[in-house]
């Protein structure tokens, strides 16, 4: 049975864990039609259930730690062709990648399974602060004055680089390590979409990405020979969950999938799946 | 597993560190190479390191077996001797004394692409993202100031590039690497003077863009701005007296800060600055292979009143240069009217 290992990668609290449980979540309840369904369970899925249930009962689902970094393996069928194929996800936390950056350096098993993969989940949380922002971008009279202090003086410390920088320096450090390998496949994941959605006009996935990061959208499009990428805008939990208000609209739903928005190719639907088959393609 | 020993090895297999002992990329201490790749066993003892493997010469601690990549920050010239042998690679340097803003040109050019595309050039990447974000920190609100700043250049940091990788939109993404020199600006005040120092900005001679930056703040005040522009043409002089620049060089005065050169004197100033390029022209353009003249304000503090930063023509500028100009021309045509020597220059510009 054909094997296809995607990674995720991400910086911290970017919604890989929170994707998982959701995905879990659509593959066990078969509630609305997916791309692919759940064909056996294989090994132990006990983290799996454990952020899962954090999911259905509109908790927090626990971030990644570096301790508890797991691969999970999923056994599936696609829905179209019924062939099976096992999906494996190795589950990096946030704190991996921040620490590459910080110190270049990553144990070799985990970039060895970065690098080797068929293809990259990609997450970027658009429920983001504005960072990087420059003292000229801000109109002169509220700049403030130098003496008073409202801001203390910060010294320069990787924390500083805005997310994009981030970003475009991890997939760059993976590809300076690929060299000869033809394309990688990113499934780029704009997490917390329903932020989005909730704020105004209608605005596709990539259009909110090259708005609010445009060096990652030029890096993507101008080595277009190293990536093949899509953007998808994925609500995992459907909306803000410590509202009070917002969570019981949620709980409403007699299904619980269709809390999740997925909006690709100018359409939205619920179907989480949607970035995994992507990347399952082959064209 | 703690404070065992593991060996790295070069996957550049044109450095033959495992032989000689030094990185062909010159980092130093080696365990900064970007390229050393950690071989795999876990644990490795005096034994092993004894045997056939013996070639395996790095040793270093760690806990367990990691993956090393670049460290981001501004290059040292080995590296961009290693980057040159595998990319077309056009090198500007910089030229110009301290506060003169060096720095803040390269940095503003680098933040322009933080927001977008810029000028018809799209990012392709960059070794020297976190080198960039270290010197653009006190422009940011993060840093806690309020009027932008940049870091300065040490001396102590030596000659340093900055890298940018650019795609020519109306060129179908032509790639553009663009390697961007870095000096503190004691190194140029003392060539100025110094015939041996100058000697020692060895990049110059290799590069296909040489801007020498005049700071606009002194030009705006009649009591500095003689002494500044005349160390300029001092600076063009030992340049070109060294052979530094030639025939082959594409040379840039550059006037920075000038939204400090608006107000009531703006025309004294443009005048000054006229006069000023007009007579370097006519002494140097034709020991030159060209001359030119360029006015930005890379981080204007007001800039209400300023229409253009004169930021994206110099970029273009640098992106259209030709490589290896002199090659191209034919020395042995001497000019002897004005005509011919405007001729000259035009098939100049134009190859």
């Amino acid at each position: 049975m054909n094997v296809l290992l995607h990674s995720m990668l991400g910086l911290p609290s970017s919604g890989k864990t929170t994707f998982l449980a959701a995905l879990w979540h659509v593959l066990n309840a078969k509630e609305i039609e997916c791309n692919f369904s759940l064909d056996k369970i294989e090994g132990d899925v006990r983290y799996l259930d454990a952020i899962t249930e954090a999911w259905r009962t509109f908790q927090k689902v626990p971030r990644t730690s570096m301790q508890m970094e797991e691969k999970i393996s999923l056994r599936v069928k696609n829905n179209l062709t019924k062939e099976l194929v096992t999906l494996e996800f190795p589950d990096l936390s946030g704190e991996t990648f921040e620490r590459l950056l910080l110190t270049r350096l990553i144990e070799t098993k985990k970039f060895d399974t970065l690098s080797s993969s068929d293809g990259l989940l990609l997450f970027i949380t658009a429920d983001k602060v504005d960072d990087g922002l420059s003292i000229l971008d801000v109109p002169a009279e509220f700049r403030g004055d130098s003496t008073d202090g409202v801001i203390p003086e910060k010294d320069w410390d990787a924390e500083c680089v805005p997310q994009q920088v981030k970003i475009v320096e991890l997939l760059q450090l993976i590809r300076s390590r690929q060299l000869g390998n033809p394309l990688s496949k990113i499934a780029i994941i704009i997490s917390a979409w329903d932020v989005i959605t909730g704020a105004g006009p209608n605005i596709q996935p990539i259009q909110w990405l090259a708005r609010e990061f445009p060096l990652v959208c030029q890096y993507l499009d101008t080595n277009r020979e190293c990536f093949d990428y899509q953007v998808f805008g994925i609500s995992a939990q459907g909306g803000e969950i410590k509202s009070e208000l917002s969570r019981d609209r949620l709980a409403e739903k007699m299904e619980a999938s269709t809390r999740i928005i997925c909006a690709y190719d100018g359409k939205i639907n619920h179907d989480i799946t949607c970035p995994v088959f992507w990347l399952m393609s082959r064209d | 597993m703690n404070n065992t020993e593991e060996f790295l090895r070069c996957s550049n297999p044109d450095c033959q560190k495992e032989k000689t002992g030094v990185c062909i990329e010159g980092h130093e201490p080696l365990i900064s190479c970007p390229f050393l790749k950690a071989t795999g066993s876990p644990a490795v003892d005096d034994d092993y390191a004894e045997d056939d493997e013996k070639e395996l010469s790095v040793k270093i601690i760690q806990e367990t077996v990691k993956t090393m990549f670049y460290n981001g920050d501004a290059l040292i010239t080995e590296s961009v001797d290693f980057f040159l042998r595998k990319k077309d690679v056009r090198i500007i340097s910089i030229v110009g004394d301290s506060d003169s803003g060096k720095t803040t040109l390269v940095c503003s050019i680098y933040e322009k692409f933080l927001k977008g595309e810029f000028s018809g050039l799209a990012f392709k990447g960059s070794q020297t993202l976190y080198g960039f974000e270290k010197r653009v920190h006190y422009s940011r609100i993060d840093s806690g100031k309020t009027t932008p700043d940049t870091q300065r250049t040490s001396m102590l940091d030596g000659l340093r590039f900055f890298h940018l990788s650019l795609a020519s939109r109306a060129e179908k993404n032509r790639e553009i690497n663009f390697m961007i020199s870095d000096r503190a600006g004691e190194n140029y005040e003392e060539a100025r003077s110094n015939p041996a120092a100058a000697l020692r900005l060895f990049e110059i001679k290799k590069s296909q863009v040489v801007a020498l930056l005049v700071d606009g703040k002194k030009i705006s005040n009649p009591i500095q701005r003689v002494s500044v522009t005349q160390s300029v043409k001092q600076m063009l002089r030992i340049l070109i007296e060294n052979q530094l620049v030639g025939l082959d060089s594409v040379v840039q005065i550059i006037i920075t800060k000038k939204d400090l050169l608006g107000g009531e004197n703006k025309d004294n100033n443009n005048a000054f600055i006229d006069i000023f390029f007009n007579k370097i022209y006519s002494e140097f353009v034709d020991k030159l292979g060209s001359l030119e003249l360029f006015r930005i304000a890379a981080r204007a503090v007001n800039n209400d009143d300023l229409d253009d930063d004169g930021l994206p023509l110099l970029l273009q500028s640098w992106s259209i240069v030709k490589k290896q100009l002199s090659k191209k021309i034919d020395y042995k045509f001497k000019p002897e009217t004005q005509f011919d020597q405007m001729h000259l220059r035009t098939i100049k510009r134009e190859e």
